[in-house]
């Protein structure tokens, strides 16, 4: 793990957040456990959420997460308070979920099996989705992920679903924001021939 | 042919261009067919991937500190064990070779026969000499004929 460079804390100054990622942090690093229970409380949710999309698998994301977060939790001294604990988290569990791919057999995945109708009359533009949709969609989605290669999986988890900035992707993933713009739009070019048949 | 911006929609959808160029690209869409359909579409692909949002997580690990504690524990005691399994299998292994060399005799160090002489009571090679055997004596003293 190298030390960040970013700006502070994603959370700092969030609505409702309690105290601050950064107070947080200055707390775990003098020893403070409950600090980092509280941070890895605040972050839990969305590591697991791009670990389930990463590895395709709730079993694998809950290993992925464990993994991330114990790696963060000895590394926090060499955190450098100056950035983002956001990107710092995603970061190693990105890796961790790199990691935890290149050991597992790659599954086989069903290329073109229908999706649900809640995904149907989304992409189509005809329907929004309906509450009970939700789940049914989040499976098609995860399938759908697991067709394209693990560099394109994870700008379109980053920028999709974790809503990051291209400035984000790039930190996470350790390279130039052009390159995150190129990977982007040709990991959107391989999604859109997956789902051609819905988009029409 | 296609047009030389499509590549510019999804940094567009991403309101990641810069406000020029965002104001110059939103003007292309409108007399640009080719890109308007296309970004119609990405939206639609953004849409259906945003939307399934992130599941339902409860955590099992409540201290990290308790579990980094056992997990350097599992670390020590697999350290452990495989430090036990090599001493093993090393041990076993000179033994083996030991018995081995025990059976014909071939070998053996002057140490270990002179080991094996303190604890069996037995001359080793090293230290027999023709004068503890007569018969070896009469017969090395004796000059050829």
């Amino acid at each position: 793990m190298t030390p960040e460079t970013a700006d502070s804390g994603a959370h700092a100054d969030a609505p409702g957040a309690g105290r601050a990622d950064s107070d947080l942090v200055r707390r775990a690093q003098a020893g403070d456990d409950a600090a980092f229970d509280e941070l890895a409380l605040r972050y839990g949710r969305e590591l697991y959420g791009l670990a389930f999309f990463l590895t395709g698998q709730a079993s694998d994301a809950e290993d992925v997460v464990q993994e991330t977060l114990l790696g963060a939790y000895e590394g926090i001294r060499r955190f450098e308070a100056r950035a983002a604990v956001r990107t710092w988290l995603t970061r190693i569990l990105v890796n961790q979920a790199a990691r935890h791919h290149r050991s597992q057999r790659v599954r086989k995945i069903a290329h073109g099996k229908p999706l649900s109708e809640a995904s149907v009359a989304l992409l189509s533009g005809k329907a929004g989705l309906t509450p009970q949709g939700v789940s049914e969609l989040r499976l098609d989605v995860l399938e759908v992920l697991q067709t394209l290669t693990p560099e394109h999986r994870e700008v379109v988890v980053l920028r999709e679903l974790d809503g990051l900035s291209y400035q984000e992707i790039a930190e996470v993933l350790g390279v130039p924001g052009g390159t995150v713009e190129s990977r982007l739009f040709r990991a959107r070019q391989e999604l859109k021939d997956r789902l051609k048949a819905y988009l029409e | 042919m296609a047009c030389d911006q499509l590549q510019k929609i999804g940094a567009y959808l991403d309101r990641e261009l810069a406000s020029a160029e965002r104001e110059a690209f939103a003007a292309h869409l409108k007399t640009c067919a080719e890109c308007a359909g296309e970004a119609a579409r990405l939206e639609r692909v953004s849409k259906f991937v945003g939307a399934a949002g992130w599941p339902a997580y409860a955590p099992r690990v409540k201290s990290w500190a308790r579990k980094s504690q056992q997990r350097q524990f599992e670390r020590f005691a697999q350290g452990l064990i495989a430090a036990a399994l090599l001493v093993i299998v090393v041990s076993a292994g000179w033994m083996y070779r030991a018995q081995g060399s025990a059976a014909s005799g071939v070998g053996r160090t002057p140490i270990a026969e002179a080991w094996e002489g303190q604890l069996f009571g037995l001359p080793s090679e090293a230290s027999a000499t023709a004068d503890d055997d007569p018969l070896a004596h009469a017969l090395l003293s004796e000059p050829p004929q």
